[in-house]
């Protein structure tokens, strides 16, 4: 091709989307909360036996001015969705959401007036995990699919 | 005076009258005795062995729901032998039962496995290969059969037997090869056949439309009615996901007991017809094309509006419907009174001046003799009809019926065959023949004599084609049996029954086909009257119900069906708002009046042949998918509950009513304009027809409840009147007369929509008498074209001595647009084609 | 007081480095999922996997016991009947639609234990993150797959 051919060893070219889609990949830092059972599985997820770190997504800020990604482990009452509301709104772009377990995905066994359907009633959501609660694996897989889709982004998605 | 027995169950003592079974004395007492065979409304046959009871002083354990009281009898339900025989019983009967309960659609409602599950022992001893039989065998349309589950119980057998009488079913083999089969393999034919499927204790007879559609569990049961014809049978309409999947039987005493006709069980499935209207439509250049809500509401509105404020508001008219509720129509009749401002609203088989209706669905069980003028209770009122059945067969009610075709009912007694038309001649005869018998005795007797003069059975025989030995036959029924129940159709002539009731007392009623003929003439639709019966030109009326709307009412009266079609091709009529009406094929000359139109507006659920003639169609929601009340052919007001959603994109027809005010006033909802037509629910339209019709002051939808409610009627006193019958007179060239009436199965507006009823629809079909048939050399099966003053249709002709000779019938909706008004006889030339 | 607590702070310091120099030794506890695979005992419940009879024939008769127990009511199951020809199961009916709705169901392994034929069979795919709701709405199609191997299953 034209340009790679004339450059030396060790010398990529790509685009700047690329680029930083690629670092935005690795570094999905998660907001440190969680609602329910499933929070417990995503704490292990950090353990080092799973590890959390191999997917550079080991960093749990407190503050939501910080994070990437929301994990919204566990179900979301009606009482705490304004809250997760709040929350997502005051992270910064670009900003992903995975619903942890049947509960944040729909309501899960909670077919009732206290729990909300679904966190997506309320934020976009970008990957569902099944699972009551999913293994630590499951939020891995998740973060895989979530990484795949980082990767495709456009910035123009963002302007 | 009745005898009373005293008898001790389990210690405790009970009189109870005598002939009572052991049974139903253990249910007085509260006293639980498991039965399987025994049905309440069957005779007991003992045949289960499950409800046997120790009696003392009798050899081996008794059947309770056989053995009757004795006086000092003591009876034990409880004894371990008694408990070891029940489980011993039901052991028995799984030795023989496949246990195929997951695919059974009776699981989960199965007597079987609720006794099982309650009497039953633990664990089968029965380790051998069960007997096979047939599974999966179909017993006609509706009814599949699976010999392995049956457990002989014959409820099936005897329900047929005792109440249609249709004695279809028997049990064949013996021992352990016993199987419940019709004759020969025939199909079941009887028209009350699915009741043998809410019978059957265990999955044996199951219907074939809800086959594997739903487990019962999974129903969602609204107690509802049955809108197929006029008898307002109570029913649950069972549904799954939004999908209505079958109804079945409610138990009501004073309507269907708890039977159903298999229309009414089977037909309700229209409702999921893949033809049902989901968008309005609206005609540009020539075709309907589909159409948004808004557009179609605002284009229909403003349409009449130029239509009535060109012209004037007496060139629009509103055509109600007695398929539709109440509330649709009073609201119709409301918007062409308030909102139009004429008195012109109609609807079809609107009951003339001085019908009334049955003193109950159940009317034929009091009735020494029912009298069945011109009518087939078994297409207008199947209900009606199974009572007939029942009285006959357990009273001994006989059955007096005069028409141009045979009903299955007269079975019971005699059919009077006459021509169309000449129905009161014949019941003219019978009259001669009353008031000169001794054993009639009344008043009116020597009156009727000498108008009767006219009428001897000879001369009537001559004129109408009736038997004078049926006559005779008749007569003496009527006199040796009395209070007759006197069932009448559209254009009967009220003045020969009058007669018959002065005569020998009893009631008359008129057998109303559609499920709320009454219920629309009580909300004001019709020409001359305001909801509740006050005339159109009572001032006070007038006044209260223009307040009450907000309008100034026309005070002149409004134009009759028949003068609205009349004046359709005068421009009389200009402009037509049709609610749930079939008009076409229900109406005489319909098809051309609505042609002429400027404009016309359909509401309906399907695209009906009157709707293909609309301008605009707006499509409505079926009864079982909205609130509803009714009043049937006994005047009882019941509801009809919301069962499942419409479909997407369909309205219920009072909320497109409403809507279509709100169209054309432009009124902006959201500004919270005040309106007249802001309906959230159908129960708010009904508190406000209460307020304006006395009969329902007290009612509201909580009190009428799932039962219905029947308000009190005091019967009136007749007096005898004098009358004169006309004989129909054939024109030169149309040598035969035309009867049409109401199939089992019409391919009527909704029945015909029906996926379950379609392999059993009665087709465009033609009764032709063989001695009619011969010299024109037709047989059954031959195309032929029957033509009168008005048109020509091709039918396919069927030979049959149901019908008399001169005379071909055929379903309303097939010849429709061939008859004359309904107090007319239609004369016709038939050929094959 | 001050040398004895700093050399006794030392002394800590040195003794938790200690286990952490142990561990830079040991062999790392990680299971590298996604490059190899988890270990699961055989009483994991994954996703369903509809079971055949050995002659290709669906063991499920469509029954809807499991839909009646499912506590999340994530199963939808409508029944069909078997023709000459099209037959699906061994008796007259089969699951004309099978569906479980992954997001509600919380893998208790009730309908496993309802289950008549024992058509179904609670497997141990857990990686079923999907990026709409309804991808995780599935059907017989899938749930008649078996489950692609993610784990190595351990002895009981």
């Amino acid at each position: 091709m034209g340009l790679e051919t004339k450059l030396p060893d060790g010398v990529v070219l790509t685009t700047l989307e690329s680029a930083v889609n690629w670092c935005r990949k690795y570094s999905v830092w998660p907001l440190l909360f969680g609602l329910a059972c499933c929070a417990i599985e995503m704490m292990t997820a950090g353990m080092s036996r799973f590890d959390i770190a191999r997917f550079g997504a080991e960093v749990f800020r407190a503050t939501p001015r910080q994070p990437d990604l929301m994990i919204v482990a566990g179900r979301v009452s009606n009482k705490m969705a304004p809250v997760v509301k709040r929350l997502y709104d005051h992270m910064p772009e670009p900003k992903w959401v995975i619903a942890m377990g049947a509960c944040a995905s729909s309501g899960g066994m909670f077919h009732n007036y206290a729990i909300l359907q679904g966190v997506d009633k309320i934020i976009p959501v970008d990957v569902y995990i099944p699972g009551c609660p999913p293994r630590p694996e499951a939020l891995f897989y998740a973060l895989t699919q979530l990484q795949q889709k980082i990767t495709t982004q456009k910035f123009k998605d963002f302007a | 005076m009745e005898v009373l027995v005293n008898v001790t169950i389990d210690g405790q003592q009970v009189s109870v009258r005598a002939g009572t079974t052991i049974l139903d004395a253990a249910k007085q007492l509260g006293i639980p005795i498991p039965t399987f065979c025994y049905y309440a409304k069957l005779v007991g046959i003992g045949a289960c062995r499950m409800c046997l009871v120790e009696v003392e002083k009798m050899r081996g354990l008794q059947t309770a729901c056989t053995t009757k009281v004795q006086e000092g009898m003591v009876v034990r339900t409880n004894t371990p032998e008694v408990v070891q025989t029940r489980q011993g019983m039901l052991e028995f009967l799984l030795t023989n039962h496949p246990l195929d309960c997951p695919i059974c659609d009776k699981g989960g409602e199965c007597d079987l496995q609720d006794q099982v599950f309650q009497f039953g022992g633990t664990v089968s001893r029965y380790v051998e290969e069960k007997r096979h039989k047939a599974k999966a065998k179909p017993l006609g349309p509706f009814v599949m059969k699976d010999e392995e589950r049956c457990i002989l119980c014959r409820r099936c057998i005897r329900f047929l037997e005792e109440w249609p009488g249709d004695p279809e079913l028997d049990a064949f083999e013996r021992g352990r090869n016993t199987v419940v089969d019709t004759f020969y393999g025939r199909p079941l034919t009887s028209p009350f056949s699915g009741n043998v499927i809410d019978l059957c204790p265990v999955g044996a007879l199951t219907s074939i439309p809800f086959r594997f559609k739903a487990r019962s569990w999974e129903l969602k049961r609204t107690p509802s009615i049955c809108t197929l014809c006029g008898a307002g049978c109570n029913l649950t309409l069972d549904a799954k996901a939004n999908r209505l999947l079958r109804a079945v039987g409610r138990e009501n005493p004073d309507v269907n007991d708890e039977w159903l006709c298999d229309r009414g069980r089977f037909g309700q499935d229209y409702v999921r017809s893949d033809q049902r209207l989901t968008s309005p439509l609206i005609r540009k250049d020539g075709q309907l094309q589909p159409a948004t809500w808004d557009e179609a509401l605002a284009f229909a509105a403003r349409r009449i509006q130029d239509i009535a404020q060109t012209a004037n508001p007496d060139v629009v008219a509103a055509v109600g419907s007695a398929r539709a509720s109440n509330e649709a129509n009073y609201l119709l009749q409301k918007w062409a009174r308030a909102v139009v401002g004429t008195n012109n609203v109609d609807f079809a088989g609107r009951p003339a001046d001085g019908f009334a209706p049955l003193s109950s669905v159940t009317a034929p069980l009091r009735a020494g003799v029912v009298v069945l003028l011109g009518v087939d209770p078994l297409g207008d009122a199947p209900m009606v009809d199974l009572w007939i059945r029942r009285a006959a067969l357990t009273k001994g009610t006989r059955v007096v019926a005069i028409g141009p075709k045979r009903p299955v009912v007269s079975r019971y007694g005699v059919w009077l065959g006459c021509r169309p038309g000449t129905e009161s001649a014949v019941l003219a005869a019978l009259l001669h023949l009353l008031a000169r018998d001794e054993r009639v005795q009344a008043p009116a007797k020597a009156d009727l004599a000498g108008w009767t003069k006219d009428y001897a059975p000879d001369r009537v025989a001559e004129a109408t084609g009736v038997s004078v030995q049926a006559l005779k036959q008749a007569a003496d029924f009527l006199a040796a049996k009395g209070s007759p129940l006197v069932l009448y159709g559209g254009g009967a002539d009220l003045s020969p029954v009058r007669d018959l009731l002065a005569l020998l007392g009893g009631e008359a009623g008129y057998l109303a086909p559609k499920p709320n003929a009454w219920g629309a003439l009580l909300m004001g639709v019709a020409p001359d009257r305001y909801p509740g019966g006050a005339s159109v030109e009572d001032a006070k009326a007038r006044d209260s119900f223009g307040k009450q709307w907000d309008a100034r009412l026309s005070p002149r009266k409004g134009l009759a069906l028949a003068d609205m079609l009349a004046g359709c091709r005068e421009g009389i009529v200009q402009a037509m708002l049709v609610v749930e009406s079939d008009l076409v094929r229900e109406h005489p000359a319909a098809a051309e009046a609505l042609r002429t139109l400027r404009f016309l507006v359909v509401v309906d659920q399907f695209l009906t042949a009157t709707a293909e003639l609309a301008d605009v169609v707006l499509p409505s929601a079926a009864p079982s998918e909205t609130d509803g009340t009714f009043l049937n052919l006994a005047k009882r007001l019941q509801r009809a509950a919301q069962a499942t959603y419409p479909p997407k994109g369909v309205r219920p027809a009072w909320r497109v009513i409403a809507d279509l005010v709100d169209a054309a006033q432009g009124k902006d909802k959201k500004r919270g304009a005040e309106s007249h037509w802001d309906y959230e629910t159908a129960a708010e339209i009904w508190r406000e027809i209460t307020r304006g019709v006395p009969v329902c002051r007290e009612c509201t939808y909580e009190t009428i409840g799932t039962a219905g409610w029947q308000p009190e009627s005091a019967a009136e006193k007749v007096k005898p009147v004098p009358f004169a019958v006309e004989y129909p007179v054939a024109p030169e060239g149309y040598p035969l007369t035309l009867a049409a009436g109401q199939a089992l199965f019409p391919k009527a507006t909704p029945a015909r929509y029906s996926p379950a009823l379609a392999p059993v629809l009665w087709g465009d079909v033609l009764l032709v008498h063989p001695k009619d048939a011969e010299g024109r050399g037709i047989k059954t099966g031959d195309a032929v074209r029957v033509a009168s003053a008005r048109g020509a249709v091709e039918l396919k002709a069927r030979l049959t001595d149901e019908v008399v000779p001169g005379c071909v019938w055929a379903c309303l909706e097939s010849v429709a647009a061939l008859l004359e008004a309904p107090d007319k006889a239609t004369h016709v030339k038939l050929s094959r084609s | 007081m001050s040398i004895v607590n700093a050399v006794k702070g030392f002394y800590q310091i040195l003794k938790a480095m200690a286990v952490t120099l142990k561990y830079f030794f040991t062999k790392p506890l990680t299971v590298q999922y996604p490059k190899e695979k988890i270990r699961l005992y055989p009483r994991f419940r994954g996703r369903h996997e509809l079971q055949r009879r050995p002659d290709g024939l669906e063991l499920c008769v469509g029954c809807g016991l499991c839909a009646a127990i499912c506590p999340a009511r994530a199963i939808y199951v409508e029944a069909a009947e078997n023709t000459d020809e099209a037959r699906y199961s061994a008796t007259e009916r089969y699951a004309g639609l099978y569906e479980i709705n992954y997001t509600r169901c919380i893998f208790c392994g009730f309908c496993e234990e309802a289950c008549p034929t024992g058509a179904l069979k609670l497997g141990n795919e857990f990686a079923l993150a999907r990026a709409s709701r309804g991808d995780l709405v599935m059907g017989k199609e899938t749930l008649l797959q078996p489950a692609t191997p993610h784990a190595i299953i351990l002895e009981d």
